[in-house]
Order: structure tokens, then sequence, then C-alpha cells
């Protein structure tokens, strides 16, 4: 379901209990254990935010809070209308980036303060922010269709 | 040598010179595609290459491969032309990869300006002498006294002894036959010659120690399994890599999955387990693919399945994906998390090998310490202990990061001083600002003062300070960094980490990090290291590692930069001034001309006025320290100590007592 639709809505939970012959608390409890299941549906525009160690010693710190500022949600939150979200990530370990974010998959940075902001206002403004994969064997896709779930 | 094995080696081994242009007169293209390198860009890079070989029509082959675990010059392209050295080159982001294919391939200038270095090029594991090694007749530059300087002598390479990470960044972690052919599954094919105790006798002998940070001997561990009684056993392989900072098991599978799998197979053998489980985190989707292509091209060559190479032993694999959970490498969490509940952590005994997956019993091991099992049944024990120290025997990788001039990933043996690593092949800080301290082994690993550089890599040091070497992410950072914050950052971590199931380890986290945050707020008191002692204290009843270990950070910041704590403490200040309630951005040009478009950027509108009128200034109601307008005009913003010139009453130390 978290590979279908990005995200595990509530009312899915006590279908998935039934089919499973569990109770609603057996499905409820590891989905909101484990981070990389969802709650909250997949935005148009996913800025994760990295929130690894590597990152906060250059300022990771002061890269969340101003989107947090600039998109005026808070970290795990979307957007008005899902146009985009700004969610927390765990280190991938592409750390010569830091600080980051990941913009649909793909990794942005290393960004300054003033980059970050410039980065969230063109995002609320509904541009295309990052390219697409160049090549088309690739072996992964950087986001697994964030933008199709929407289209 | 099996027949079977033999059969598949001859198979690959034929074309080897030619797959990897040694003879065929043609020029190679090697690219590094990985995780690291995908951040960089390197997909746009090669399909550029891809554009440039064909618009100019030149007789090239272009390779994928893993990462040499250069990541400071990503994205890197290999060139090798025929019958010479290659030499690496980086970084060449898609945009310059017209100009590079002109200079570097087309008029066949070596020393371009984005080359490091030519590598030596050995042939591969020779079929004479199976468990001889390789048979190292590399290619040479063309002309040395003009040519490119050699990789080994680059400082990242120079420390370096690369046993596992050899191959990486020359063959394509997506063919089995690049894997054959440099002698992959070698290894297994001796050890299904041998005695399932003899093949634990060995790799105990050779001293493989756990490679998630613990040390244990995999041999060890392995005769518990070998011991235990049931017919079924599991064997598990702990790929969740959750450490932040340390990436190395993610290079490990993105470049050379083969090893992984083949170590595995073997430690079934040696323990009679059949089937096992690759636990592999969601945060790493290429490594999900690459392992799982090579689990299915050695099934599709008998090197997985009912009747591996022939010898009548079963095994097989699979992969198990991660859901985003930090307690899912401890092992009793991941065999948990394996069997689909919340990866939470249970008391030990009864151990793994007692009763693991499903019940049955199990063997929990790291991705690095499988991988190097191939290599102590190839090459044998005493070559293995070689590399390294006596407790700790043979190479390990390590990922460094942080304030940084090359971070990356590289391999040297166990042993060697902290500072050759992280100033020596890493750089060291950029500008030359003075280093602080290193973050060793994770959020549980502690924090190590820059005085303690020439630790030398190997556990009992890092043990005797109460800190963790880890799996191997290394974090340098200097003078800039606030080791509050740090332990703060930790502390939250592993908090939000908890897996919820004892109150010392969900409350103590919680309770840590209320205190470390009214600190860093500014509101901390008297007596507040000390009650950080007493929750240190309390947390190492929790039931496992995760619980005793969340206090390593602030303890170890506690003893080795106690100064600095009771500076935010008694004087309300952050001396390296990071702690955003401690510190206050002023304006001290009111003229100057960048101030304009930080007004504009300020992303909470906190710098108000104008230029034309009496200047700009900042709100502090609405400024959020997030640093922008500093940022952009340096000479034009400054930043003080919030309670520096007026201590707030009723919370100073000095107030109180002055009051009273």
């Amino acid at each position: 379901m978290q590979e279908e639709l990005g995200w595990i809505p509530r009312e899915a939970m006590a279908i998935v209990a039934k089919h499973l012959r569990l109770s609603e608390a057996q499905v409820y409890g590891p989905v909101t254990f484990y981070s990389e299941f969802r709650e909250t549906p997949l935005p148009c525009t996913l800025v994760v935010w990295c929130s690894g160690p590597s990152c906060r010693i250059v300022g990771g710190e002061s890269i969340k809070t101003v989107l947090e500022a600039e998109f005026g949600c808070r970290l795990g939150e979307n957007g008005p209308g899902d146009a985009y979200g700004l969610w927390l990530g765990q280190c991938n370990g592409t750390c010569e980036r830091a600080p980051q974010v990941w913009v649909n998959g793909r990794v942005v940075g290393p960004l300054t303060v003033a980059e970050a902001v410039r980065l969230a206002r063109r995002i609320k403004a509904g541009e295309q922010v990052v390219s697409a994969t160049a090549a088309a064997d690739m072996p992964i896709v950087p986001w697994r269709g964030a933008a199709e779930q929407h289209s | 040598m099996s027949e079977r094995y033999a059969a598949l080696r001859a198979a690959v081994s034929a074309n080897w010179d030619e797959r990897q242009g040694i003879d065929a007169g043609r020029t190679m293209l090697r690219i590094d595609l990985s995780t690291s390198s995908i951040a960089a860009g390197a997909d746009h890079t090669l399909a550029a290459l891809r554009d440039a070989v064909v618009a100019r029509q030149l007789d090239c082959a272009i390779v994928v491969t893993g990462t040499t675990g250069a990541s400071f010059a990503l994205p890197t392209v290999e060139v090798q032309r025929p019958g010479v050295a290659p030499v690496l080159y980086g970084p060449v982001p898609a945009d310059s990869v017209g100009e590079f294919v002109a200079a570097v391939v087309a008029e066949g200038d070596p020393r371009a300006r984005w080359a490091l270095g030519w590598r030596a090029h050995p042939l591969p594991f020779s079929p004479d002498s199976p468990f001889g090694g390789h048979v190292s007749v590399p290619l040479r530059p063309e002309d040395e006294s003009e040519s490119v300087p050699a990789l080994a002598d680059h400082p990242f390479w120079r420390h370096q002894q690369r046993r596992l990470m050899q191959w990486m960044g020359v063959i394509d972690p997506e063919s089995i036959d690049d894997a054959l052919a440099i002698g992959a599954y070698a290894g297994l094919d001796r050890a299904l010659t041998m005695e399932p105790l003899a093949i634990c006798d060995l790799v105990e002998e050779a001293g493989v120690g756990g490679r998630g940070g613990g040390g244990f001997p995999a041999g060890r561990k392995w005769k518990f399994l070998q011991g235990a009684s049931g017919p079924i056993k599991y064997m598990v392989c702990n790929a969740d890599e959750g450490d932040p900072g340390a990436f190395v098991n993610r290079v490990q599978m993105e470049s050379d999955p083969h090893a992984l799998i083949e170590g595995m197979i073997i430690a079934g053998r040696a323990t009679g387990a059949g089937y096992g489980y690759i636990y592999i985190r969601d945060e790493y989707p290429l490594s999900i693919v690459r392992v799982q292509r090579a689990i299915d091209q050695a099934r599709a060559r008998g090197l997985l399945g009912d009747d591996i190479l022939g010898s009548g032993f079963a095994f097989d694999l699979e992969i198990t994906r991660g859901a985003g959970s930090y307690v899912c490498g401890e092992e009793t969490g991941l065999i948990a998390s394996v069997e689909g509940l919340r990866g939470m952590p249970k008391i030990r005994p009864p151990f793994p090998a007692q009763r693991g997956v499903f019940a049955q019993p199990s063997n929990v091991n790291n991705v690095e310490t499988y991988a190097n099992v191939p290599l102590v049944l190839r090459h044998g024990a005493s070559w293995y202990r070689e590399a390294g120290v006596q407790v700790d025997a043979g190479t390990k990788m390590f990922s460094i990061s942080g304030h940084l001039q090359r971070p990356g990933v590289l391999e040297v043996p166990f042993g060697l001083p902290l500072s050759t690593l992280l100033v020596g092949a890493g750089g060291g800080t950029p500008d030359g600002r003075p280093a602080k301290g290193v973050q060793p082994g994770g959020p549980l690993g502690g924090i190590l003062p820059a005085s303690d550089l020439d630790l030398p890599l190997e556990r009992a040091p890092f043990s005797e300070r109460s800190l963790l070497l880890g799996s191997g992410g290394l974090i340098l950072f200097d003078d800039r960094t606030c080791v509050l914050d740090l332990a703060l950052y930790f502390s939250e971590f592993c908090e939000d980490e908890s897996c919820g199931r004892c109150t010392t380890c969900f409350g103590g986290g919680q309770r840590l990090v209320e205190l470390l945050a009214r600190i860093a707020a500014g509101a901390g008191r008297e007596d507040d290291l000390d009650r950080i002692g007493a929750i240190d204290r309390t947390m190492q009843n929790a039931n496992c590692l995760h619980g005793q270990f969340t206090p390593y950070a602030v303890r170890s910041v506690l003893r080795f930069f106690r100064e600095e704590l009771e500076a935010h403490v008694r004087e309300r200040r952050c001396p390296a001034r990071r702690c955003h309630g401690l510190i206050r951005h002023r304006i001290s040009t009111p003229d100057h001309p960048a101030l304009s478009e930080a007004a504009d950027l300020c992303p909470t509108d906190a710098i108000v006025g104008s230029l034309s009128g009496n200047g700009w200034e900042i709100d502090d109601e609405r400024c959020i320290q997030c640093g922008l307008c500093r940022e952009l005009a340096p000479e034009g913003v400054a930043v003080e100590d919030r309670f520096a010139s007026a201590p707030l009453p009723g919370t100073a130390p000095e107030a109180v007592s002055s009051s009273v």
C-alpha cells in the first residue's frame, strides 16, 4: 500500500486488518512505529530535509528553520492542497553535499540559507526545481511517483 | 577447484581482457553510478558521455561501476586507453563532458585538469592459483615522466589498504560475469570442500570480528549456531546501517554485492543454515536493486539454490526491506522486524543462536563482516591477519565526512591513527580552522576531543573512553560547532528512535532531551549537569544497548568539554555561537548594500527599515536566528550573545545571588 499509494490512510488500516485477520491496533502499531510508512499523503513536490549529523554541523538546523517559515508548515506536514510537503529524512550518506534536502528524491545541496529560501519560494510558485532522470537505464528513479500521483 | 566452478570461471575469464579493454584496442570509460554520485548528477554525466561518444564517433565502451569511494570528486570518470593504465578524473559534471571528452578521449591528453591520478589495474584472480590471490602485473602509464601522478600517491589513497574495495569502481556491480572474473565465489568453492566446523575454525583463526561495532569473533558466533539443534536455521545480514553519517555498507552493496552474498552462503555452509535474510534499510533503494540483481544472477548460475555448485548443499536468500527504524539495527530488533513485527529489541538471552528468526536458531552479522569471509577462505587466515592489529585483525572501511576537505569512503588496516584518516586522507578541516573533535560510531558513539586525534583506530582505546568505534562513520567538526548542540542532536535522535518498550530508555531519553533543550534555550539550572549524570546512571538499566548507550554522547561532552557546557548553564552563553536561544543577530552596518536582498529573503520579514531612511534593523521579536542575513552580509550583521549585555533577572546564578 505504501508502495502503491505512497501513504497509508487511516481507513485503509481497518481494511488491511480485516484481510490479515488482525486487530486494527496490530496494523496501526507497525505503521506508526516505522517512519517510512507514511500517514500523510505524498505531496506534489516533496522536500525531505536530511536530519543527519553532517548536515547538522554545517547549518542544517537553519535550513529546516527557514523552510518551515517559508512553507508555513512544520516538519512532517504538507502545505495547502498537498502541493508541497516538508518531511524528515534519515541520513542517506551523501554527506559530501551537506547541508541538503531531497526534492522528489533528488539530492539538492550543499545549500546556503539564502538558497534554501529561494528554493522554497520557487516550489511555492509551482516551478519544477529538479530535473528528471537523464539516463533512461538508471538503476533507480529518484522518486517513486510523487508527481505521477497528482497527474 | 570444483568442475562446476571451473566451468563458470572459464566462461567469464576468457573475455575478461576484452571486457576490461586491456587488449581490445578500445578506450574504456568507467563511470561511478552510486547514490553519492547520482546526488552529484552522475546520471546526467553518463547521458552526456554517451551523447559525446556517439557525436564524435569514438570507439569507446562506457561501463557503469560502483564507487571508488572518492566522494569529494564526484562524479568521477575513469578513462583507460588501450594498453595504458587507467586514469581517474573528477569531478566531471555533465556540462563539462563535451570539453572532457575532447581533451581526454579524442585528443588523448591524460593530464587534463580533471585528473586525480593513474591507477594500477591488476589482472584478475588467476585460475591457476585458486587461493593464491591476484596476479598483479599492472598496466603502467604510457610515459611516466609526463603522465599524471599515481593514484597510490594521492593523499586520499596513500594510506589505504583496499581488500574489500579493491575492485570497487572497476567492476560493474550488476554483472556477475565481472564478479566471477575477479574471483568471486572462489571462497565458496573452497568452503564446499571443507567440514563446517573447519570453516568456523578458519574464520575464528583469521580473527574476523563483527564489523557492526561489537567486534565479536564471527567464527565463534557461528559455532553457537553450528552447535544449535534444529532442522531449520537462518542466516541474517544486518544491512540496516542506521547510524547517520555511516555509509560503508551502502558502498559495499552498491559496488560489490557478490562479496556479501558469497559470505552469507559460506556462513550458511559453516553453520548448517539453509536460508538467509538480508535486511536492507529503505533509505538505500539502489542497494536493494543491486543486491536483488546479484541474488537473481547467482541463483541463475547455480550459486544459490538446492544444489550449490553440485555439492548438494542448499541455501537461498531473500531481501527484507526495512521501513525506517534505528533500533532495527540491534540484532533482536532486526529479527522482530524480519518477522514482520514492530522492531522492538528483546532481552538476551535467549540469544539468536538459540532462538532467532521465527523462533529458530539464527545468526546475525553485519554486511562488512560477511564480505570479509570470502577473503579469508580465498587467501587464508595468516594472510588476513597481516593487516590490522592483534585484537582487531584485517581492514576496516570508514566513511569520513563533516568539516572535511575530502569526504568519502576508504579502507584502512585497523590500528592506524585517527588523524591519518581524517587529516592525512581527508585533508582536515577546510580553511585551516582548528578541529574541535570527532564523532565516531553514530549517535550512540560519543564525541571525542581533537586532542585525541592520534588515537589508533581499534576498539579498545575507544571503549576506554566510553566511546564506540562503531560501524565506520567518522565525522570531523571544527570550532564552529557547539558540542551542546551535538549532544542535544544525538539525544533527540536516540529518544525519537527508542522502541518504547522500557521506560528507562524512552522516559530517560525524553528527560535528557528536555534538560539539554532547556540549557540550549538559556534556561539551564546550576544542578542540571548533575541531573544529566543521574539520568545517565539510570539509563544503564535499560534492557538493550540502545538505552544504555543513549547517554554516551552527553557523557563524553561532560567529560571532554565540561567548560563549554558550564558556559551554557552559568553564563547562558554559547561559545561557538550556535545555540539559537543564546544568540541574537544585530545589524552592525545599517546601510550595508547586501541588506536589501537579505530583507527580501528573510523568511520572517524580521529585517525592517529601508536603505533610504535610517537604514536596516532587526526586529528581535520576529527573528528566528537562521543566519541568512549574516550569510549574505557578513560585514553588515554581527552575532552576539543574547544574554551577555543584560542578564535577565531570576535565572542566571549571579542574578539570583545578587537579588536574594
